[in-house]
């Protein structure tokens, strides 16, 4: 059964399993077929607060992270038909839509010379979201393999949005040590998953 | 397609959470496309930060009013923007085919050099060169990052040979040089975060001089 989360308004509070999976691929296909409103406002309640702890956890002031909780969940409603269910995880596709838009957020501000990322990442459109090989709910339970430093430099990485020099300075570690941390993390969640390197 | 050097973990884990520098980021998207090991490597990557991502904080977060973000998004459904223009192909730039019309700029008989003025500013740039059969760059250091990625021919680099597809990842630490080995023109994409410095004093002079540094 999926968790009451994943079917009412009441905040996700963790990764979703095959069965949340199976869920919010339907309501992305009824969103892409016939426009479902009802369908949208179930995947707005449940990804939302997410997506809006992402941006206030990436350092983006709070009126501005609702703003791009909206532009997020605009794309979404509008690429909706773009997601392949046979392919990926929903989860997967919106955290890539949330980092792309919070990255191209944080540039902007920084006034960087740059590209919107989507147009950096691949030649094929969101395929870097597609084929997830093992759940979200898995992957979280491999995290109790690693050590408190590796799970650290993760966060700091995916959730705070930090260059790997910004996590050195951070954590007042060499960016050599960053980089083997995530060597390892990385390494470690592999053999947990049983996933070949 | 054989490729024998790939980018390390953390820059996967790195490029997969969109904390690499913009002018890094594309070298690494177009190795992707060469190497099926390498996108599922970034693949399960972007699984972990999906993962992360639906985790609950430990710290308070300030609130969020659900149903004003859902009446705004209803209003922004309602009433949408025009279309935009589509995401623009940037990648594409450099497949075989658009490398034919690049319109190369020559450094020396020997070199050739299109710069990436989108990406490029300040100590960051991100270039196309055609290096001629035989041209050797003489050894060198960085002051930040340099990734390279072979998109035509090969060049040997510490006895080791990088070909179509393959990747290098240079930092402060690093100190190598290259020599073409290919019998045609090796064209390779490098982007860099920081100054390359030649051993060489006249090179060093010659490479300020010619723009390359």
């Amino acid at each position: 059964m999926p968790r009451k989360g994943a079917m009412n308004a009441s905040p996700p509070t963790g990764p979703d399993t095959r069965d949340d999976r199976a869920i919010q691929c339907k309501w992305l296909a009824s969103i892409a077929r016939s426009q479902d409103m009802n369908a949208f406002e179930q995947l707005f309640r449940h990804f939302s607060p997410m997506i809006h702890r992402f941006m206030i956890r990436g350092g983006i002031g709070s009126d501005e992270a609702e703003e791009l909780v909206q532009e997020t969940m605009t794309r979404i409603w509008i690429n909706a038909a773009r997601f392949d269910p046979s392919l990926g995880a929903p989860q997967t596709w919106i955290y890539t839509i949330a980092r792309n838009l919070r990255t191209d957020h944080l540039l902007k501000y920084r006034r960087r010379n740059t590209l919107p990322l989507d147009s950096l990442y691949q030649t094929h459109p969101d395929s870097s979201s597609q084929e997830d090989s093992v759940d979200a709910s898995l992957v979280v339970d491999r995290f109790g393999k690693l050590s408190q430093d590796q799970v650290a430099v993760l966060e700091l990485n995916f959730i705070a949005g930090m260059s790997q020099s910004e996590i050195s300075d951070h954590l007042s570690v060499p960016l050599g040590t960053v980089k083997s941390r995530t060597r390892l993390a990385f390494r470690k969640l592999r053999r947990a998953l049983g996933i070949s390197e | 397609m054989n490729v024998f050097h790939h980018p390390s973990a953390e820059t996967l884990v790195a490029h997969a959470a969109g904390t690499l520098d913009p002018v890094l980021m594309p070298v690494v998207s177009l190795h992707l496309d060469h190497c099926e090991h390498c996108s599922q490597q970034q693949r399960l990557a972007a699984q972990m930060g999906a993962a992360l991502f639906a985790q609950p904080a430990d710290e308070p977060m300030p609130p969020f009013d659900l149903e004003r973000g859902l009446a705004a998004v209803k209003r922004r459904i309602a009433h949408p923007p025009p279309p935009a223009a589509n995401t623009p192909d940037f990648l594409g730039r450099f497949s075989p085919a658009a490398l034919q019309q690049v319109m190369w700029h020559r450094v020396t008989p020997k070199i050739e050099m299109f710069e990436i003025p989108e990406l490029s500013g300040g100590d960051h740039w991100m270039r196309l060169f055609r290096f001629q059969p035989g041209t050797r760059v003489p050894h060198h250091r960085h002051a930040g990052e340099e990734f390279s990625l072979v998109l035509q021919g090969s060049y040997i680099e510490a006895d080791a040979c990088f070909a179509t597809g393959d990747f290098s990842e240079a930092d402060t630490t690093t100190r190598h040089a290259q020599q073409v080995d290919s019998d045609i023109a090796c064209i390779a994409l490098i982007a860099t975060t920081g100054k390359i410095a030649f051993d060489n004093l006249p090179y060093r002079w010659a490479s300020r001089l010619l723009g390359l540094v």
